[in-house]
């Protein structure tokens, strides 16, 4: 992807140009700013306006979105949110809050004991649960997750969830997610799945995948997923940018060539509705991200940028191609 | 100038500094033209905004100047970015909203709404995190440069640095 690229592409000179932008951009504030020189300093070099525009419209696109950006960014007070949302959360709370939210927020196991968990979330809820080795996992909405073995190493997920797992060679973590099974852990990665469908993907690390609809098992590391798609009963890996990885943490849904039976499961559980998709159609793939807000927009959304039609058949909503 | 409505201070101090603005508008613009154009748009706005007391009337008309400035970029920007997404969709065409359920009149600026919200979301998550925090308490919550140096117990300098490498990363992340 270029965006990977972009990152390698700052200068000392582009960082100088920046630096002046800024300062530019924020003498305007004031009144005795010199008009003059930022006109000679524009004119000096065709970069410097590039460079001050995106400046100018990245500050007023953040004062735009900025409600929406504060409701998905800042962390709510650890006492009266019992869930921690996300690991981001912490570090704004401090030190005490943190541990505070550690007790209030996190179901942590006691070492040794044996009984199997579960956990369930419903639609507009995310919970956090630590095993005793520290690991974690952020369970999405409407997800349940199983938690077995004396080692806490049989774990069953349905539904969305991100794993932080500690890597310890003399434990043999298994994850079912659907058909597949995730083995060799020690990294962090996100888990989607809903019946047969699957997505799973690398954010840091490496884990195994083995399943039925695979020839042999397959090694997936750092920026790739591995999809399985009902509909062709295909298994594929492709890549995937690390930040979107888990996305769903920071309030958006990030699909990159999603089947879309997988992608109205993802909305589904959002919006609190099953979102079937209409045979014809199931076998159209979707890129894109999406705000999750409340949850009800997202499947406008999709049938909007894929020309679809949204059908309400009680039970649930059904997505159709425009044209019969 | 012939003018029968009543000289707000606003107009005055416009003809007052209209030719260096002008010159301006070229220096920001690159753009002869448009120049022209932005600084019609200037004495129109002068003259239809009610002017309350304005400090330095002079540096009021620069960034009004500016602003104008920059809603056009922002429009020419958002066009790309528009023309761009739809080339991507597999259908090459726009969606008409009298086929989707519930449009709503303006679904499709929501939509660009909820996207560009999403994408700054998205390029927030890619800046280092002694930048990021510096740059939520500044940006997103408000705090003053002298605010967040206080609250992180660094100095004012620091403060700036990290809101430079804040904006490096989401301007990478931001614009192609």
């Amino acid at each position: 992807m270029d965006r990977g690229v972009r990152l390698h592409i700052g200068t000392d000179m582009t960082d100088r140009i920046m630096d002046e932008a800024l300062a530019w951009h924020s003498a305007q504030q004031s009144d005795d700013c010199d008009w003059d020189a930022f006109a000679l300093w524009l004119e000096a070099d065709p970069r410097h306006r590039d460079c001050y525009d995106d400046v100018a419209l990245i500050d007023r696109a953040i004062e735009d979105h900025r409600p929406v950006l504060q409701s998905v960014l800042t962390p709510p007070a650890p006492v009266d949110m019992p869930r921690v949302r996300h690991r981001r959360a912490i570090w704004a709370m401090g030190g005490l809050a943190a541990a505070l939210a550690l007790v209030f927020g996190l179901s942590t196991f006691a070492p040794g004991r044996d009984a199997a968990v579960d956990y369930r979330t419903g639609p507009n809820e995310s919970r956090e649960i630590a095993l005793a080795d520290g690991s974690r996992i952020h369970l999405a909405a409407a997800s349940h997750l199983h938690v077995a073995g004396e080692r806490q190493d049989r774990l069953t997920i349905e539904g969305s969830a991100y794993f932080d797992i500690r890597h310890d060679p003399a434990r043999s973590m298994v994850i079912q997610a659907g058909d597949q099974q995730v083995s060799d852990i020690g990294t962090r990665f996100d888990i989607l799945t809903m019946g047969r469908a699957a997505r799973i993907a690398v954010a840091q690390g490496v884990v195994t995948v083995s399943s039925p609809s695979l020839a042999s098992a397959i090694t997936l590391g750092q920026g790739r997923q591995l999809i399985v798609d009902p509909a062709d009963g295909d298994a594929e890996v492709q890549t995937v940018q690390a930040n979107d990885v888990g996305a769903w943490r920071e309030g958006r849904l990030a699909w990159d060539n999603m089947p879309l039976p997988l992608v109205a499961a993802d909305i589904s559980r959002y919006a609190g509705r099953p979102v079937a998709v209409s045979p014809d159609i199931a076998g159209r793939r979707f890129s894109g991200v999406l705000v999750v807000g409340d949850g009800t927009a997202l499947v406008g959304d999709v049938a909007r940028l894929m020309d679809l039609k949204v059908a309400d058949r009680g039970s649930g909503l059904l997505l159709t191609g425009a044209r019969p | 100038m012939v003018d029968d409505a009543p000289d707000s201070g606003l107009t005055e101090i416009y003809q007052r500094h209209r030719t260096e603005v002008l010159r301006f508008l070229v220096a920001r613009t690159g753009n002869a033209a448009e120049a022209e154009d932005i600084v019609q748009e200037l004495w129109i706005k002068t003259r239809s905004v009610p002017s309350g007391p304005v400090g330095n009337g002079r540096a009021y008309l620069f960034r009004m100047a500016q602003n104008l400035v920059l809603d056009r970029v922002r429009e020419r920007k958002r066009r790309e970015h528009r023309d761009k997404a739809w080339s991507d969709l597999e259908t090459g065409a726009v969606p008409a909203a009298a086929e989707v359920a519930d449009p709503g009149r303006n679904a499709l600026e929501q939509m660009e709404d909820r996207e560009e919200a999403a994408r700054l979301m998205s390029a927030i998550a890619t800046v280092p995190e002694g930048a990021r925090r510096v740059f939520q308490l500044h940006k997103i919550d408000g705090l003053s440069h002298a605010d967040v140096a206080a609250r992180l117990n660094i100095s004012r300098s620091a403060v700036e640095k990290h809101m430079a490498v804040a904006m490096k990363y989401l301007r990478r992340a931001l614009m192609d």
